[in-house]
């Protein structure tokens, strides 16, 4: 399995921004090489290269370097987080609507069928605009339109395995409802979920940005990538790199968690089609 | 069967002459050669079939030849395929494609697939024409209905409009036969066209395959892994094997006269609805994978003659002329090749000149014991939801009251075509399919309806073999897991399962190291292996085993069937063996039901079932069945059926088969026939008319001894 | 066939029900008091309960549910609480400059996408594959409003051929066409990767299919292979793909809009959220809510064009 992994090529290059995006967020106190937030006014709208600021400045004189490597804290906090909430919320509805079938199914259907029939980001700016915009808000909204999406995948996942052979076979052994589900159905509806999580993480991160961006996520002067792309709006004359660099720091970090997501698919399940 | 009017004619020019072909297949690892220097020829008028099982490239080599596997997939790279003189390999596309629909006509497999489902089969069959020939639409519309016509689909004129989806199964295949003849081709190649089918449609089709080629003048190639098909069809006969050419020859030598251990050993490994009880001989191992042939003979592998012999490994040995003209082997031993005595009509071979195996001893089934299993009246209808305008859909009667019983080290056949209800049977006695009516009584205690928890003690006995062994094991857990599922459920001991589990790897014939293998890593079985392990490991009394045979290639069948007879023998199991394939259900039964829509049509003595049916559905069945015996060909009183069969949503009035019957009269449409020995002949059967039956006078299979 | 679109409009009632309570819900998800986050600190406390009886906020919340649902029914989408006019108007007046937008950038994202697919499942995995396998995860990474922000850095702003702000004026098409250009573009190319791909692998599976190979075996030139046998049936998963893309770049319009100021109504929510004017938030959001559960009926009623299979199915008959 591991050497599988390895020949992998999207999931080795994905890997590979990810885990550098992970350490940029971590290590963030470390890797920047200044305060994010410090305003140095005499360098303000410095382009690439200058001295001292590798990424040049914004309007207010900040390190952009800093601010991208403090960024990815937030962005990526809200992306896992929101995920991660949202993939329990639907899973676990997920699961109880294709365990139980019936009315729970249908319920449950309509429930994703309204939530998906608002754009996504439409739905979390509505949610965003009733709570109030902030890291907590934003990370629900997000969960909450991430929850259809999980919620589907776990329920064809279950559906597609209950109708395959080996669980006939398992019940006609003498298995219980509840010994099938755990023997075979989850491990066999773990490989979907997974990939849908990962890529999920990059659409979260976009959607974070897309709302900081709009002045209703996370707000200034925390350095966030959508923040940055915000800041550098009107400038975009004469500092267009501000919105470019924030905007390509989030280009990076989503190919990276969709390379990760296409390669583990990969890993994960044709094997066993085959 | 074929070509009777026109003679074959060696003499002229072949319509094709395939020289040396060479296909390869591109893989990630590397060139995969999967046809491999193949030669031969077909002429107007003759049948040529090519036979083998999977791997042997018998279908690689067709669709090399006409070009149709796609560039990035593969294809030929050396020999030449000569078509009316041309090479079809170095011709520039427009050519290829000027020639293909047009001189070459071909069917596939599985006419679901191959007619595209978005367009009406009228439009397909235009197309057809369109391409290659300059009709106005209305005049190409007429001649497809002239060809539907020809091929004896009912009603052309309104189902040329009709979408094939709103086919069925047989019906398709006659569209798509259509189709490859529309343009009068000189060559007729069909891939397997009845494999997908059932036997009463297979016969029709082959009927009508025949028609089509007397109409043409064509030369056809068929391409199939049933020998039957082949005997009842071919003028000449090319076995494959890894993808070369082990022996060719007219037909009834092949049948006769074989010259190679492996067609040798295919004959012998077939089990036959006219021979005796013998233990079938299989050939061991299983097919070859084309990324991993031996070195000299590629059969040597599996060979019972080589005894590895020096010159099978260093040697690949040439297609050699042998006795007969135009008969041709590649062995080096080809001489060794011998018939078995004794057995009346069939000529069955094997590879040693080794006495005839002692025909198997049965246990004797003790007629007075209570039986192990009794089901009465046994229904399962399917509700169909209810939509929101309009009524409820009717029911699918997918098993509308059946009754039998078994014994203690017996087996039942339970044989049907689709829609016979025989795997809903075989569900249900697990209590797999929901709630039933009528009673399921198994060791004299009521089983139909009881509940899960309740049914766990049951099912220790009680086990079954399913048909897929792919869709049947969990992709995510070892052999080892597999196997000791049904201990772990029933709270075995650890140290007890492990023991078991290597124990039943044993007896199924599996190396013990395969219990880390994962499904996938196993060929299919090897995987029917597992399944059948998995079945014992509680050491059940009565096993269903639904289609465990079928998804296997025909060397491989017999291994596992001789398997379970002996399983069977050693621990008096009793059987219900579900399938379609009747010579397999004659091989291993002792007694046999006849299914069809729901019901049991006639069930009794395997022999005198097979000897003297007394139902016409029997008796038509019996007769589809091809015999791999070319002189069987032209037996009497056989019956080739009309129609389809019906859905079982809509069962016929009266008695279900009467649609058709050809014996049914107004009384068939009126009252259902109860299953009762009307004549006493011994068994009962459900036709008003067992008399007209036997009066048929064939003896449907002679017995054996 | 009325009978079917009967039946699936049917179908959709108890999604826009859902749609309606959720809108409904926004007002009172609010944390505190609704009134106080409308009005503001400074309110009186007669203007909080004027206010309050004049929403109706005393009454069950069953009751104002239903005169939410009357009110929408005639038209009435509520009153703006900082501009004073009826959200109804404000909403239809911006609603066609972002579904012109929102139209322009699905066009861009099915020709730009769809021929991509087709060609990287015609050349698989060849150069071409992989050039539109790296396009499509880089289009699909990027956020589209920031792909706005570059195009207009250097297609307005630097070489001043497009305008980088407005929706054009109102009655001069060219002006109003060359408007929708660069946000059109830029949602374009963030919703072809998605189109591509599902083009792409839907192209794949059919052309493996066997009922091509019959195609071919008839003698059919190739390209009327992949366009009249290939891509009929490919095509229910991208027109599938295409409706729900339609719903991302509605989305993505409405954001967009703020990057090229254009008169739509993403200005007006991302105004409104700003300053707590809850009707109008409730009222463009289920406007396009609404919008789109059409767009994907649509979608489905489609189905029954392209597979003669689903006709039956839908029609009832198993």
């Amino acid at each position: 399995m591991v050497s599988r992994a390895l020949r992998n090529t999207p999931l080795v290059l994905g890997g590979v921004i990810v885990v550098f995006v992970v350490l940029m967020a971590v290590l963030a106190p470390l890797a920047a090489p200044m305060d994010p937030n410090y305003q140095e006014l005499e360098d303000r709208l410095s382009g690439l290269g200058t001295p001292g600021h590798v990424l040049g400045t914004d309007q207010y004189g900040r390190d952009l370097l800093s601010r991208l490597i403090y960024g990815a804290r937030v962005s990526l906090t809200a992306g896992v987080f929101a995920v991660l909430l949202g993939a329990t919320a639907g899973l676990v509805l997920g699961l109880l609507a294709g365990y139980f079938g019936g009315w729970v199914d249908l319920v449950v259907g309509r429930v994703f069928d309204v939530l998906l029939s608002f754009p996504t980001i439409l739905l979390a700016l509505a949610i965003v605009a009733a709570l109030g915009p902030s890291m907590t808000n934003l990370i629900i909204a997000i969960a909450i339109t991430t929850t259809p999406n999980f919620g589907r995948v776990a329920r064809s996942a279950i559906l597609s395995v209950r109708s395959r052979e080996y669980i006939l076979a398992s019940e006609s052994f003498g298995s219980s409802d509840t010994y099938a589900m755990v023997r075979h159905v989850v491990p066999n509806v773990m490989p979907a979920v997974i990939v849908t999580t990962s890529l999920g993480i990059g659409g979260a991160i976009q959607a974070e940005a897309t709302l900081s961006f709009l002045g209703l996520g996370v707000s200034p002067p925390t350095a966030t990538w959508g923040n940055i792309i915000n800041d550098g709006r009107a400038y975009l004359d004469v500092a267009p790199w501000i919105s470019t660099i924030g905007g390509l720091a989030i280009v990076i970090a989503v190919v990276g968690f969709s390379l990760v997501g296409d390669g583990l698919r990969d890993l994960l399940d044709p094997r066993l089609r085959r | 069967m074929l070509a009777k009017g026109l003679a074959p004619m060696p003499l002229s020019e072949p319509v094709l002459r395939v020289e040396n072909l060479v296909t390869e297949f591109s893989t990630s690892n590397g060139p995969l050669r999967a046809v491999d220097g193949v030669s031969f020829e077909v002429h107007r008028g003759e049948t040529l079939c090519i036979v083998g099982e999977s791997g042997s490239g018998k279908s690689t080599t067709m669709l090399s030849a006409l070009g149709l596997i796609p560039k990035a997939v593969g294809g030929a790279v050396g020999g030449k395929v000569h078509f009316q003189g041309q090479d079809l390999l170095t011709m520039r596309a427009e050519k290829l494609r000027d020639i293909r629909g047009n001189r070459i006509g071909m069917i596939f497999q599985d006419p679901m697939s191959s007619l595209n489902p978005v367009y009406r089969v009228g439009e397909q069959l235009v197309e057809a024409i369109l391409l290659h020939r300059g009709h106005t639409r209305p005049d190409a519309r007429r001649r497809a209905i002239e060809v539907l016509e020809l091929v004896g689909v009912p009603d052309a004129p309104v189902r040329v409009n009709q979408y094939p989806h709103e086919y069925s199964g047989g019906m398709r295949q006659r569209a798509m036969i259509a189709m490859a003849i529309i343009n009068e081709p000189a060559l007729l190649v069909a891939d397997e066209p009845t494999t997908a089918l059932d036997v009463t449609i297979q016969a029709q089709v082959l009927r009508v395959l025949g028609k089509a080629q007397l109409e043409t003048g064509s030369a056809t190639i068929l391409i199939t892994h049933d020998l039957g098909v082949v005997a009842e069809t071919a003028d000449r006969v090319l076995v494959m094997y890894g993808g070369r050419i082990i022996e060719q020859g007219d037909v009834a030598t092949i049948f006769r006269n074989p010259k190679h251990p492996y067609t040798a050993g295919l004959l012998a490994s077939q089990p036959r609805i006219d021979a005796s009880d013998g233990p079938l001989t299989p050939i061991p191992g299983d097919p070859p994978s084309l990324a991993d042939l031996p070195s000299g003979c590629v059969f040597r592998g599996r060979c019972t003659m080589s005894h590895g012999r020096e010159l099978c490994s260093a040697e690949r040995p040439a297609l050699l002329s042998v006795d007969e003209p135009g008969h041709r082997s590649a062995c080096h031993f080809y001489g060794e090749v011998t018939l078995r005595p004794g057995l009346e009509r069939a000529a069955v071979a094997v590879t040693d000149p080794a006495p005839a195996a002692p025909d198997r001893r049965r246990p004797v089934v003790d007629e007075t014991a209570d039986p192990v299993l009794a089901v009465t009246d046994l229904k399962k209808h399917f509700g169909v939801g209810r939509r929101l305008f309009g009524k409820a859909g009717k029911p699918v009667r997918a098993v509308d009251g059946v009754s039998f019983e078994v014994r203690a080290g017996e087996t039942l056949g339970l044989v049907g075509e689709s829609g016979s209800g025989k795997t809903t049977v075989g569900k249900a006695l697990l209590g797999l399919v929901g709630d039933v009516q009528g009673s399921i009584a198994f060791l004299g205690s009521e089983v139909g309806g009881l509940r899960r928890s309740r049914l766990r003690a049951i099912r220790r006995d009680l086990q079954m073999v399913f048909q897929d062994p792919y869709g049947s094991l969990d992709p995510r857990m070892n052999v080892k897991h597999l196997i000791a599922e049904p201990m772990r459920i029933h709270g075995v001991r650890r140290a007890e399962v492990d023991g078991r589990v290597t124990d039943l790897l044993d007896r199924v014939g599996l190396p013990a190291d395969y219990a880390e293998r994962h499904a996938h890593q196993l060929s299919g079985g090897q995987r029917q292996r597992v399944g059948i392990a998995r079945a014992l490991a509680l050491n059940p009394k009565v096993l269903v085993l639904d289609e465990p045979v079928s998804a296997l290639d025909v060397s491989v069948q017999a291994q596992v069937i001789n398997l379970l007879e002996e399983i069977q023998d050693e621990h008096g199991l009793a059987y219900i063996f579900i399938a379609h394939d009747l010579s397999v259900v004659h091989h291993v039964s002792d007694r046999v039901a006849i299914m069809y829509l729901g019901r049991i049509v006639e069930v009794g003595d395997r022999d005198a079932i097979y000897s003297r049916p007394t139902h016409p559905y029997t008796h038509a069945l019996l007769s589809a069945v091809p015999r791999p015996d070319p002189e069987e060909r032209k037996r009497e009183g056989r019956v080739v059926l009309q129609g389809d069969i019906p859905s079982p949503s809509n069962p016929p009035s009266g008695c279900v088969f009467r649609t058709r019957c050809w014996l049914a009269t107004e009384k068939c449409a009126t009252t259902v026939p109860e299953l009762t020995d009307r004549l006493g002949v011994g068994h009962p059967s459900a036709c008003h008319y067992p008399e007209k039956v036997l009066a048929l006078r064939e003896p449907a299979v002679r017995p054996s001894r | 066939m009325a009978r079917l679109i009967l039946g699936r409009l049917v179908a959709t009632i108890p999604t826009i029900f859902g749609v309606l309570v959720a809108v409904f819900l926004i007002v009172h998800l609010i944390p505190g008091d609704p009134v106080t986050a409308m009005l503001g600190d400074t309110a009186t406390r007669e203007q909080i309960t004027s206010t309050r009886a004049a929403l109706g906020l005393d009454d069950p919340l069953v009751v104002q549910f239903g005169s939410y649902v009357a009110q929408v029914f005639q038209g009435d989408l509520g009153t703006s609480l900082m501009s004073r006019q009826p959200v109804t108007e404000q909403v239809m007046a911006r609603l066609p400059s972002t579904l012109s937008l929102a139209i322009a950038g699905v066009l861009v994202s099915v020709l730009i996408g769809v021929p991509l697919g087709i060609l990287a499942s015609a050349r698989r995995g060849g150069k071409i594959d992989f050039a539109a396998l790296l396009a499509t995860t880089v289009g699909e990474a990027a956020p589209s409003f920031w792909i706005g922000l570059i195009l207009s850095s250097v297609f307005a702003l630097t070489l001043g051929w497009l305008p980088a702000t407005g929706g054009g004026d109102p009655g001069d098409q060219v002006s109003i066409l060359r408007a929708l250009v660069l946000p059109a573009v830029a949602l374009g190319l963030a919703g072809m990767a998605l189109v591509a791909r599902i083009t792409r692998s839907s192209m794949l599976e059919v052309l493996d299919e066997d009922y091509v190979r019959t195609a071919r075996a008839k003698g059919a030139r190739e390209f009327v292979v992949v366009v009249k046998h290939a891509l009929r049936n490919a095509a229910i998963p991208i027109v599938t793909v295409v409706g729900l893309n339609f719903g991302a770049l509605l989305g993505g319009a409405v954001v967009m809009e703020t990057v090229f100021a254009r008169p739509g109504v993403g200005t007006l929510l991302v105004n409104a959220i700003l300053s707590r004017d809850y009707p109008v938030v409730q009222g463009v959001t289920l406007v396009v809510a609404t919008l789109f559960v059409l767009v994907n009926l649509l979608v489905d009623l489609s189905y029954s064009l392209l597979d003669p299979r689903v006709k039956n199915q839908m029609a009832g008959r198993r």
